[in-house]
């Protein structure tokens, strides 16, 4: 039994505010010291936590007090709370500190384990309050071995698969946009893609066997015809001085020369002995399937043109007799002329003694004439006249 | 008659207030030693009893209060009280510098202090 003198009373306070400083300066109070000290203790088992109004204390914290802070400050460095002190003394300190060191200093200390719950069931909240409050309640006491404890790791592994889920989630969708963008992206390749598809229907595909030149041009020549006839800006042309023969006899771009107009040739041909030119054949072979291009060569011919050596095969060849009458002097040109234009395309030329050819060189099938005489007259840069 | 409780009176108070500016000692486990107005030494609850001449304590007839710390824990409370006892009687218009002490507590012995300042009440 402690007695306290009550002149010394008034300089014992207690270090902490609480209300209880208030009883204790009651001047009652003061006449019963043990009942102060008991006060006093209490009051300061309780209130380490910061003061309260009080007349002298209520600025100045306890040393408890500046302690808790200091060392909650530094939870992480702690390696243990020895088994001294109480767990009112080191609540701050568990309340700051992560679930792994929480862990550790109560296996250090054991004592603590008792009133660890609370802290174990703040953190659940805390961290995983979604979770935690889809399956528990704060005011739930488990038993062993359930423990707020154990749900919170079980809290914390959940969240930790659910994470993996939606990111993995993220990821595979994220591939999905990256692959189909580099699916439309421009690429290096030496691979001719798949065509898309085929030509024209009816084309099986590659033709059987590859066109000869002379059915290349003759293709070529019927899309140039085409092309003249369909245009309306072509004016209309002087048969006579587009009475032209290239090297290959096939590309004439003349019109058609209409069998009404009547034939007024009088060519006087000498058929000379000489070798039949290669392209003879050629011409040969044109002149029952063509009916239109061919009016210009037997035109203005002269004994000294090469058209001379055409006249051989000609000549060979049986001649159908044309259904129109011919004079007979007209009768070798008619016989000439028919088995190279089928008796329906005599060209209608302008003068007996025709002017020089305007090009004699594609008649011998120089090729440099070639050269110098576009394909299509559309692009030549001769006037159009 | 009155004069003589008038003068007894005074002395009484001289007595308790020049019993305040006594010096005691506080001494550590290992050692140390730190003398402190008794004033200080009472802002811990533990040794204003031990010092108290009406308690039973022997220490209040060696004014020698023995701390069971080590040297350098007993410093700091030494140092606190002395803080407090000072700051206790400053006015209200006065700031005091909290944050100072507590930075003035290290935290490699600040268990230990925790420990000793709630054995004495402080």
């Amino acid at each position: 039994m402690i007695h306290v003198a009550p002149r010394i009373l008034p300089r014992i306070r207690p270090l902490c505010g609480s209300q209880l400083i208030g009883i204790a300066q009651d001047a009652e109070a003061q006449r019963q010291p043990f009942l102060l000290l008991l006060i006093a203790a209490a009051a300061d088992e309780l209130c380490s936590s910061p003061p309260m109004a009080s007349r002298y204390d209520a600025r100045v914290p306890s040393l408890i007090f500046l302690c808790q802070r200091v060392a909650a400050n530094n939870a992480e460095a702690i390696t243990s709370l020895g088994s001294e002190l109480s767990f009112h003394l080191v609540k701050p300190i568990l309340e700051r500190c992560g679930p792994d060191q929480l862990v550790r200093l109560e296996e250090a200390s054991p004592h603590l384990m008792t009133d660890t719950p609370d802290i174990w069931r703040e953190m659940c909240f805390q961290k995983y309050r979604l979770i935690a409050e889809e399956h528990y309640s704060p005011s739930d006491e488990p038993e062993d071995p359930d423990s707020w404890k154990n749900r919170y790791f079980f809290l914390q592994e959940a969240e930790i698969k659910r994470f993996e889920e939606v990111g993995s989630r993220i990821r595979s969708q994220r591939m999905e946009a990256d692959e189909r963008k580099k699916e439309r992206e421009v690429r290096f390749t030496d691979r001719v893609p798949p065509p898309k598809r085929s030509r024209t229907g009816g084309w099986g595909g590659a033709p059987a066997q590859p066109k000869t030149l002379f059915q290349k041009t003759r293709t070529e020549a019927s899309k140039i015809q085409k092309a003249f006839y369909n245009s309306k800006s072509i004016p209309p042309r002087q048969v006579g001085k587009t009475a032209r023969v290239h090297a290959t006899p096939d590309h004439s771009i003349l019109p058609p020369i209409p069998s009404s107009i009547p034939s007024r040739v009088t060519v006087n041909t000498i058929t000379l002995p000489r070798h039949p030119p290669p392209s003879g054949s050629s011409a040969s072979s044109s002149s029952p399937a063509s009916t239109t291009s061919r009016a210009s060569p037997p035109s203005c011919q002269s004994s000294s043109f090469d058209m001379g050596s055409k006249v051989l095969p000609a000549i060979s060849k049986p001649r159908p007799i044309p259904g129109k009458p011919a004079p007979p002097q007209r009768q070798s040109t008619r016989d000439y002329m028919t088995p190279l234009s089928n008796a329906s395309s005599p060209p209608p030329s302008r003068s007996s003694t025709a002017p020089p050819l305007k090009s004699p060189g594609p008649i011998k099938k120089d090729p440099m004439a070639s050269l110098f005489v576009p394909k299509h007259r559309a692009y030549s840069q001769r006037p159009h006249s | 008659m009155d004069v003589d409780t008038e003068m007894q009176s005074a002395t009484a108070q001289g007595t308790e207030e020049s019993k305040e500016n006594e010096w005691v000692r506080i001494n550590s486990n290992d050692g140390f030693s730190y003398l402190v107005r008794r004033k200080v030494a009472q802002t811990s609850g533990t040794m204003a009893n031990m010092l108290d001449p009406n308690g039973g304590y022997a220490e209040a007839q060696t004014k020698i209060c023995t701390v069971d710390e080590r040297g350098i824990v007993t410093e700091k409370l030494v140092e606190y009280m002395c803080f407090k006892s000072h700051y206790q009687t400053v006015g209200p218009k006065e700031d005091i510098p909290v944050q100072e002490m507590q930075e003035r507590i290290p935290p490699e012995i600040v268990l230990e202090v925790l420990l000793a300042a709630d054995y004495h009440e402080m």
